[in-house]
């Protein structure tokens, strides 16, 4: 909201400059956010006389004009300016903004050429000042005023403009006289109140118009009045210079005059032209499902039972505390006015709001909640402004319907409580100065023991418990003066459940283990694109967005392989091709954490997903190893150890996200069935989609069934002080041999001396035939107990040869 | 004592006599006692002809091995006396690339901010991000139908695919406020960090998800003195120990008196810089008291309890502290971002 810095001083008299206005209010919970130097709009702006104005030829409609701006050269020197105005003539005075002004909209003045000829100006229209929307022709300023003059001093607007950010709780502040108030609380001055006198013709409004209200809820109170004999033009210069300097653009003052009390008092009103009242009654009542209405934006909209009508009866006039109608809008013929002020329910016109999809001034205001007290004063001022600027003539007395009165509450307000909130006391004659201060009334002045009986007047609907009057308290004595001190260090009792502190524990080694393995973070946003999350788990349910700011993010993700594939796909765009990343997140979809419920959380499961593609960094020990679905196995063999979990399964599986045959089930659990997750190598339509050319490997596990696979510590393991004998063989084995299954099948056969069997060396090629594959084997032996005999060992290498020979077909190359 | 056993014991003695060898005559010495030409290797060796022939191949073959391995040793060994004499050592090789993973920004930042409050006693929770409106709004004391809630544009999710009618995406970690104190009996001390979403167009400054960290404290006689001093303390142990706080009346409906609060600009220090925008202030978090509404909600007594509630953006924070301009590269994931912090 907008409000006009003179405006405020004319009301609570005080010395403080526009910025020290602003820093106070804002210290003081009415955040005001800009200030405006509406002298410093007309920077570069001035009185120009028009030396002569021809057409241009290959224009159809602009113009070449020569403007003088120096009155010591009597316009010799002049600028040369295209103007598009039809109006624009020689000998007019006209507004220039020359090179370097800036307009109310950040356009910027330059220099410009246009059919070969030099624009080293504007003549501004009033729109283009956002003095009014009248854009059809240039402002031509009277013949008295000297040229060169600076344009701040024929639009006489010496003031600022007050921008505020009000919080929805403080409807009482969104006017002049709001403002004020609480200027005079912060500073001590006293408010002087614009005075309200009327000269009233002797017929009565009543004898033109009844007011019935059919929904009492919606409407609890409608006032009107009549005006007649109004000449509808322009606004005088002060009315309009207090319109602009609070954001308001001048329309004609009919218009002005409702905006301008609505900005004053906060009190919206409503001009109607009368003779649209001819039923000589206003009926207000709920539209019926469907109706269409145009308002006056000219636009027309479709109205249901939310919304309420101004009605004469049988036609539809105004959307009650939201649009008039175009119908019955003030025109240039109006003579008779119906004025309303009416006091409109604010959740029903928020439904009302969204109904017509409008937003405006007179919504704003109703939706927070106005004085439902101030209707009488704010049509009285409205008629006698209307009397001053348009020479109406108000009839005798307002029609007021007004069934059930809206009553000032009392709440009670113990100083003591204020202490225990605020940890400092304020004194009991302090309290009752601040709150006298803002206007609200102390019904036991004076009282010593019991609680400070505080009179709310109706402008202050937020206030009706006494943490309110706490609040406002606080906000003028300021939070600066309340001293910090140390309560947030008592102890409390931090205990967590078990589940949830075996899953924050099982996370937290996940987490290091990965960095540890150099494996980087990446941080999904959650939602995602319901397509693409199609491609990557077909048929599985998502959770949808209802609103959605646009389809990319118009679901929620139900898998990480969707988030770590995006970051693959940005960074393999930008060249960066070694890819080590993983992700501990939540994924979503429809119950699936109903079974696992630490956090209470319905719909979402933590995982932790991670991709490889790519290579470790080259090096000259190593050379080039590639980042694959081996780096991946080692990765769950090191989240494994330092996580203490139990074994884990690759069980061939279809993933459409992987390629098929290379794509698995991971399982471990009790009975080792349980799926806890996927791994495969990415299937490459999917890689395509996501413009990655180059093998991905990925595996998502599921953090809840990893957290039931913890295996209990199996306490100190003596060390054993025997050296251990290594043992290498190197076989020739079928393709079809899974090494993995005949290392475990080693490890059984050997026995419990048998500490570990590796994998040292596979190969393929020129030495070996097709169809096989050699692998070379390391075995380690030792005993807990004694040092082993070398024919001990050899008995049971030779036990392995031959169950490598029965069992996998190997043919032993070498001991 | 079979030959293979033999070999197997000689490894062992070489390697401890190498193992204490003080010089590199000494080095030289232990080699010709086991490789030389009259040396104990060779000695076992001769012994070799003797056995039967298919006994042979695997004794010559162990024997080679024992060989290489004890000459590798020797050599390892001499290299550790004199290194800067072998003039086949390039010292400006590069080493080894041991990389290690970088965690993502806001997670530590999530992290930073939750260390400081543990030491200060303050529990880390968490919550659903997928919420009812009464956890998300009710209980937080947004009424139906209240101006206050288009302060929080809020996601809605689709009774569709088995999901239950009425759920949204949590606009606030407050949600954890109501099921903290929904499950446990005062004095609380709780922080909550998470993943946030308001419906906001996508720009340089605004992203329609963000995190958050809320802080709570409620008890006998926890005071708005008591929020202002935790917040000043963080403050200046998470940036700077000279940071100053201003706090601005605002409006929050789950607090009341509210606050926003604003911290000295840690570039310029108040005097005014484009980081502050010449203001000498940053907006760095929200809080007030607890509004009575929130306690009596979840069956707190407000007459007998009272406490602080705050929350901070993360994503905020962490721009302030490493001055990034754009909040999307938190969800681009790009390496040459991420691998920065
Ligand atoms: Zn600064």
């Amino acid at each position: 909201m907008k409000i006009s810095y003179n405006w405020v001083r004319d009301i609570a008299p005080v010395d403080w400059s526009p910025e020290e206005m602003a820093h106070r209010l804002t210290l003081a919970g009415t955040a005001c956010e800009t200030v405006i130097d509406l002298s410093a709009r007309f920077a570069k702006m001035v009185v120009g006389r028009v030396e002569s104005c021809v057409a241009i030829e290959k224009s159809d409609h602009l113009r070449h004009a020569s403007v003088s701006i120096d009155k010591e050269s009597a316009g010799k020197e002049t600028l040369s300016i295209i103007c598009g105005a039809p109006n624009v003539a020689a000998g007019q005075l006209v507004a220039v903004a020359q090179v370097g002004a800036v307009m109310p909209d950040g356009m910027k003045i330059e220099r410009r050429k246009m059919f070969g000829i030099a624009s080293e100006g504007m003549i501004l229209s009033e729109r283009e000042l956002e003095l009014s929307d009248e854009h059809e022709g240039i402002i031509v300023l009277p013949e008295n005023l000297e040229v060169g003059a600076p344009l701040a001093t024929v639009f006489g607007v010496d003031d600022y403009t007050l921008e505020f950010e009000l919080t929805p709780n403080r409807p009482d502040s969104m006017c002049a006289i709001g403002i004020a108030r609480d200027v005079a609380a912060l500073s001590g001055c006293t408010m002087n109140r614009p005075e309200i006198s009327l000269t009233e013709s002797s017929e009565k409004s009543s004898d033109i118009i009844q007011v019935e209200i059919e929904d009492t809820e919606f409407c609890p109170r409608y006032a009107a009045r009549v005006i007649r004999g109004v000449k509808v033009g322009p606004s005088p210069a002060w009315l309009r210079d207090r319109l602009v300097a609070s954001g308001q653009s001048s329309i004609n003052n009919v218009v002005d005059v409702t905006n301008y009390v609505m900005l004053e008092f906060g009190q919206p009103l409503h001009a109607f032209d009368l003779s649209r009242f001819d039923s000589g009654k206003v009926v207000v009542k709920r539209a019926k499902a469907k109706e269409k209405f145009v308002t006056l934006d000219e636009i027309e909209r479709e109205v249901d039972e939310s919304v309420l009508m101004i009605t004469n009866g049988s036609d539809y006039l105004a959307a009650g505390g939201v649009m008039g109608g175009l119908n019955s809008s003030i025109t240039d013929d109006t003579t008779d006015v119906l004025l309303e002020a009416a006091y409109f329910d604010p959740s029903s016109i928020r439904k009302s709001k969204r109904t017509l999809g409008l937003s405006t001034d007179s919504s704003a205001r109703f939706e927070r909640g106005i004085d439902p007290n101030i209707t009488i004063i704010a049509i009285d001022r409205a008629a006698q402004l209307l009397a001053e600027v348009a020479g109406g003539e108000p009839l005798a007395g307002v029609v007021d319907n007004y069934p059930k009165p809206i009553e000032p509450l009392l709440v009670d307000l113990r100083p003591e409580r204020c202490h225990q909130i605020l940890g400092v006391e304020v004194k009991r004659p302090e309290i009752e100065k601040i709150l006298s201060g803002l206007e609200l009334g102390i019904a036991n002045p004076g009282a010593k023991t019991e609680a400070i009986s505080v009179k709310v007047p109706t402008f202050r609907p937020d206030i009706t418990r006494e943490i309110d009057l706490i609040e406002e308290v606080t906000r003028i004595l300021g939070f600066d003066n309340i001293p910090t001190t140390k309560g947030y260090l008592a102890a409390t009792d931090n205990r967590k459940t078990e589940a949830v502190e075996i899953q924050d524990d099982l996370v937290s080694t996940l987490w290091q283990t990965l960095l540890g393995v150099g494996f980087n973070e990446i941080c999904g946003s959650g939602l995602a694109d319901g397509r693409l999350l199609e491609l990557i788990d077909p048929g599985e349910p998502q959770i949808v967005v209802a609103n959605p700011i646009s389809d990319e993010f118009g679901s929620m993700r139900n898998s990480l392989a969707y988030s770590l594939l995006n970051a693959a796909r940005v960074n393999v765009t930008h060249q960066t091709v070694d890819l080590q990343l993983f992700e501990l997140g939540n994924i979503y979809a429809p119950g699936i954490g109903k079974k696992d419920n630490v956090l209470n959380a319905d719909h979402e499961r933590m995982r932790l997903g991670v991709l490889v593609t790519g290579q470790l960094q080259p090096h000259w020990k190593t050379g080039r190893d590639n980042l694959d679905f081996y780096t991946l196995k080692g990765v769950i063999d090191s989240l494994r150890g330092e996580a203490r979990l139990a074994e884990l399964k690759l069980v061939p599986a279809k993933y459409p996200v992987f390629q098929s045959g290379q794509s698995f089930e991971l399982r471990g659990g009790v009975k080792k069935d349980k799926v806890v997750g996927r791994i495969g190598n990415v299937s490459s339509k999917l890689l395509k989609r996501f413009d990655i050319k180059q093998s991905v490997s990925l595996m998502e596990l599921d953090i809840a069934e990893l957290s039931r696979m913890i295996q209990p510590g199996r306490g100190y393991q003596a060390l054993s002080k025997f050296p251990a004998s290594d043992r290498d063989l190197s076989l020739l084995l079928d393709e079809s041999v899974l090494v993995g299954e005949m290392l475990k099948g080693v490890e059984r056969v050997g026995g419990e001396l048998v500490e570990k069997a590796v994998v040292f060396d596979l190969f393929r090629g020129k030495q070996v035939p097709e169809g096989k594959k050699s692998v070379a084997i390391s075995v380690r032996y030792r005993s807990a107990n004694k040092s082993l005999e070398s024919s001990e060992v050899d008995g049971l290498q030779q036990k392995i040869i031959v169950y490598l020979k029965q069992e996998f077909k190997a043919e032993i190359r070498e001991k | 004592m079979s030959v293979l056993s033999q070999i197997e014991s000689l490894l062992a003695k070489a390697g401890a006599e190498l193992q204490s060898a003080a010089s590199a005559d000494e080095v030289e010495q232990v080699k010709v006692r086991y490789l030389g030409r009259k040396g104990e290797l060779p000695g076992i060796l001769k012994g070799v002809k003797d056995l039967p022939v298919e006994e042979r191949k695997p004794v010559g073959a162990a024997a080679n091995k024992a060989r290489v391995m004890l000459d590798g040793q020797v050599k390892a060994k001499l290299e550790s006396f004199d290194s800067s004499s072998d003039a086949d050592f390039d010292y400006t090789l590069p080493g080894s690339p041991l990389t290690v993973g970088r965690p993502h920004l806001l997670v530590r930042t999530m992290a930073d901010i939750a260390e400081i409050f543990s030491r200060k006693g303050f529990l880390v929770a968490n919550g659903p991000e997928i919420e009812s409106d009464r956890y998300n709004f009710g209980a937080l004391n947004f009424p139906p139908d209240h101006p206050a809630r288009d302060m929080q544009d809020t996601f809605y999710l689709r009774e569709a695919n088995g999901l239950p009618e009425g759920l949204l995406l949590r606009t606030h970690t407050s949600n954890v406020q109501v099921r903290q104190f929904e499950s446990r009996t005062p004095p609380v001390k709780i922080i909550a960090p998470g993943k946030v979403f308001r419906h906001e167009a996508v720009s340089s400054r605004a992203y329609c998800v963000f995190h958050q960290v809320e802080g709570f404290q409620v008890g006998t006689d926890i005071t708005l003195g008591d929020l202002k001093g935790v917040l000043l303390a963080f403050c200046q142990e998470y940036f700077a120990e000279n940071i100053e706080l201003r706090f601005r009346p605002s409006f929050f409906p789950f607090t009341e008196p509210s606050a926003e609060v604003d911290m000295s600009c840690l570039l310029c220090a108040g005097k005014g810089c484009s980081i502050c925008k010449y203001d000498g202030w940053l907006e760095i978090l929200g809080c007030g008291m607890i509004d009575p509404n929130v306690m009596s909600a979840v069956g707190y007594d407000p007459e007998v309890l009272s406490g602080y509630a705050f929350g901070m953006g993360v994503e905020r924070i962490a721009m302030l502290k490493h001055r990034i301009t754009d909040i999307r590269l938190f969800y681009e994931n790009d390496l040459r971002f991420l691998r920065q912090f």
